[in-house]
């Protein structure tokens, strides 16, 4: 167990290596100079170049990235060419939104994909089970920024029950917050229950198709405890994939939906640091989301063996 | 003298307007003090150091922080704002700024000429538009601690209206500020405006906040001159990126303001909501597709001439802007009721004659090469009237190469002349034709024909407004004939805002003083 956790650990640094090559060259070779995205279209090329200059633009691009390289390792992500602050603290503070995003839209897709699911499994063909997939069908259809944009214009523009747009962080009263991560939430939740919902519903029915499902009931033991204590722990791995894989997503940023509802998240950091070519904090920001990508997955994988102690390392 | 006589003129004028203002407030209700601001602007900004951009979202925010010596009254002159008065030499070489007196800093110290000497030099090496008036700087000097003097090289007539234009702003901050900044970014956003910074969190909000010991001036609010007062306690500037999320916040009430709300169907429909008011800023800003003339086909004056004469603007407004009410048609860079609105040139301007276009394209011995055309879609407007014009030029015979980037690739494919041979963009409207940066020949584009640098230098250095509104028309007359852009009209874009706030009016740049918010 201890030396597959350290190798696991071990392997991100490879992993990071390449994705931090990739993402400098990458934004390197775009098009687009912050340093005129800065001055405005107004200024001219002498501007231009000294601002360049001053930014350590001008240098080979070799000799950028060695120093870049050189101040990761030791955790220093640089310093963001427009808001002139280290980049890690910008993430930081962009990482908090993100955070309690996630965690309430993946609490949603739960509450919604689960149960749905396993009514979907237990009522097998019944129309009970025919809606729950329309459900998730529909979930899966519609366009997340259509969605938010709806619930909007429903609960904010007409009913006035919830801010339209915007973001309180929980220091700031944790009711408040939930306040105005509740739209967002749901608009990013309800699409990705879908997933669960399928999920649920198809590892169920391969568990409970299993022999020890049909001597469980053989030993006569009721059907509730049937799908709860014996059939619905052992169909949690793949579902626990799902979820995983979900979270991960989510912690990249759920870009879409922070643009419509306005939140400072991760997503909304990516997309205005590309606009504007910011490239310390677009390289920063990936390098972390590919570390967050790679501890979610370790740390689901190590669930598998809480959920099922079969499962070995 | 004469410059003195027409300030005192002015300044009874402002105290008759004032006199009014009175009797029309003393109908209504004062205007209560308290309460925040919340105004949703389409992103974040780029910087707080609104010397150093042209950004207009950075000149929203900076706006209520930073002021300038001058500043723009509603009928588009300079009026004093930190400046007590100011007068210019007969020889139009040397502006003396009177300053006023106990005008106070935010971090609480009196602001004095060695202030201000050392904010201009600052805006002369680092802002766009101080570069350009600077070059006929010959110096700044404080001789006393209340005067300031500039001695010019050569008569520069705008340059009054460089010091007073609130982006690129020739903002007057304390001089430790400016030492400590060096020839890098400010690190502190000192000025003396009646709001002043507190905060700004990426992405979250940028927080001003009432600066108590404001030194308001006594005349008359007018746009950006006269009085300031800081009625809101607070004002908080949120990035909000989408138009449709701007325009429910407001609608809900999430929001004070909105700037650039959807155009096109959804202005009808904002029009008919109760809850909000929608109105277009006039005068507007133009559209513009800009030629490279340094290097590459259109290069070749004719086929730029068969382009103009190609075009027709109707459908390329209307597909881009929608609502006929949102933009306008005409040969004149300046509106009219403005001083510099001229029809000259207008032979050339929305001709749609595609006759005349193959003709002039025969004789530039254009061989359908594909014209390279730079547009994004960040902003819609620049995609969808590029698509029409693209079509439109088709239709008469060329061949084009749309190439469509973010705003960030086509600032830098723009600057290299291998690159392109048309990029579309947008021209705000600037008080003086001085500050069009068009007719700057370091501009992407790069219009530097000796007829037009001769025009123009001649125009910037001719005080009398009567000799300058005929220069002006021959300037325009000049722009049609060797078509360094084409100008297919004016639009308007929408501020949006909710009904029960007082005293807010659209302007270019926002303006949040002598603003009562709801809560």
């Amino acid at each position: 167990m201890l030396s597959y956790l350290t190798g696991r650990v071990l392997a991100l640094v490879p992993v990071l290596l390449v994705v931090a090559v990739v993402v400098f060259l990458l934004i390197h070779v775009t098009p687009g100079d912050p340093a005129r995205v800065l001055l405005g279209q107004d200024a001219t090329p002498e501007q231009v170049q000294n601002l360049r200059h001053e930014m350590g633009l001008d240098r080979p691009l070799g000799v950028q990235f060695i120093l870049w390289l050189g101040r990761a390792f030791h955790g220093d992500l640089g310093i963001s060419l427009f808001q002139r602050i280290p980049v890690t603290a910008d993430i930081i503070q962009h990482a908090g939104p993100t955070v309690t995003l996630s965690l309430m839209a993946i609490t949603v897709s739960l509450l919604i994909g689960i149960p749905a699911g396993v009514i979907s499994a237990v009522f097998r063909d019944s129309w009970l089970d025919q809606g729950s997939l329309a459900l998730a069908m529909l979930g899966a259809a519609v366009p997340s920024f259509w969605l938010g944009l709806s619930l909007i214009v429903v609960f904010a523009v007409n009913l006035g029950w919830l801010p339209s747009s915007g973001y309180r962080a929980p220091a700031e009263g944790f009711g408040l917050s939930l306040h105005y991560l509740l739209l967002p939430a749901l608009a990013l939740g309800l699409p990705n229950s879908s997933l669960i919902i399928r999920f649920t519903r198809s590892s169920l029915l391969d568990v409970i198709g299993n022999d020890y499902i049909r001597t469980a009931r053989a030993k006569g033991v009721s059907e509730r405890g049937v799908i709860f204590h014996h059939a619905f722990r052992n169909a949690l791995v793949p579902i626990l994939t799902v979820v995983g894989l979900t979270f991960a997503a989510l912690m990249g940023g759920a870009v879409v939906t922070e643009t419509v509802f306005s939140l400072p998240g991760v997503g909304q950091l990516v997309v205005s640091s590309v606009l504007r070519r910011d490239y310390p904090v677009i390289q920063g920001v990936i390098l972390m989301v590919a570390t967050v990508y790679v501890i979610i997955n370790l740390v689901v994988d190590l669930l598998y063996f809480l959920v099922d102690p079969r499962v070995k390392y | 003298m004469v410059q003195r006589r027409s300030l005192r003129a002015l300044v009874a004028g402002g105290g008759i307007l004032a006199l009014v203002g009175v009797l029309i407030f003393s109908s209504s209700a004062a205007p209560r003090r308290g309460g925040t601001l919340r105004v949703a602007e389409i992103g974040e900004p780029l910087t707080m150091d609104t010397v150093a951009t042209t950004a207009t979202q950075t000149s929203n925010i900076t706006h209520a922080v930073f002021e300038e010596l001058l500043a723009f009254d509603a009928n588009w002159r300079v009026q004093p704002l930190l400046a007590e008065s100011f007068t210019k030499s007969q020889d139009g070489l040397t502006y003396t700024f009177k300053l006023r007196k106990n005008v106070q800093f935010h971090n609480g110290k009196e602001m004095t000429s060695e202030d201000v000497v050392a904010s201009l030099n600052r805006w002369g090496k680092m802002s766009p538009r101080g570069v350009v008036a600077y070059k006929n700087v010959e110096s700044a000097a404080g001789p006393d601690k209340y005067t300031v003097v500039v001695k010019l090289k050569e008569a520069f007539a705008p340059f009054p209206i460089f010091l007073g234009y609130p982006n690129g702003a020739a903002a007057i901050m304390p001089k430790e500020t400016v030492d400590a900044a060096g020839a890098g970014p400010l690190k502190q956003y000192i000025g003396t405006g009646p709001y002043k910074f507190v905060e700004w969190i990426p992405d979250r909000h940028v927080k001003l906040s009432r600066f108590d010991n404001y030194a308001a001036r006594s005349e008359a609010s007018s746009l950006y001159a006269g009085k300031r007062e800081a009625l809101a306690d607070d004002v908080y500037f949120y990035p909000v990126a989408q138009v449709a999320t701007r325009a429910a916040g407001v609608q809900s009430g999430d929001y004070d303001i909105a700037d650039n709300t959807p155009n096109q169907d959804a202005y009808s429909q904002f029009k008919k909501d109760p809850r909000v008011v929608v109105e277009p800023i006039r005068p507007g800003t133009f559209l513009t597709f800009f030629f490279n003339k340094k290097q590459g086909i259109m290069t070749n004056e004719k086929l730029r001439q068969a382009v103009e004469v190609a075009l027709d603007m109707q459908p390329i407004m209307k597909a881009s802007f929608g609502d006929p009410a949102l933009f306008s048609l005409g040969p004149s860079i300046y509106p009219q009721g403005t001083p510099y609105y001229t029809t000259a040139g207008s032979e050339w301007y929305n001709v749609h004659d595609t006759a005349k276009a193959k003709q002039l394209m025969k004789e530039a011995g254009y061989n359908g090469e594909p014209i390279r055309w730079l547009t994004t879609q960040q902003y819609d407007y620049m995609f969808k009237s590029t698509v029409v014009a693209a079509a439109q030029l088709q239709h008469a015979g060329f061949k084009v190469d749309m190439q469509v980037l973010e705003w960030a690739g086509v600032l830098d494919h723009r600057g290299k002349p291998a690159d392109y041979d048309l990029f579309t963009t947008s021209h705000g409207f600037v008080a003086d034709p001085a500050l069009i940066t068009v007719f700057s020949s370091a501009y992407p584009g790069w219009w530097d024909s000796p007829e037009k640098n001769q025009m123009f230098s001649q125009f910037n250095q001719t005080t009398d407004q009567g000799a300058r509104v005929k220069l002006w028309s021959n300037l325009q007359t000049l722009w049609y004939k060797q078509v360094p852009l084409v100008r297919p009209g004016e639009f308007y874009t929408l501020y949006m805002w909710t009904k029960s706030l007082q005293g807010f009016h659209p302007s270019d740049f926002i303006v949040v003083w002598n603003v009562q918010p709801v809560k």
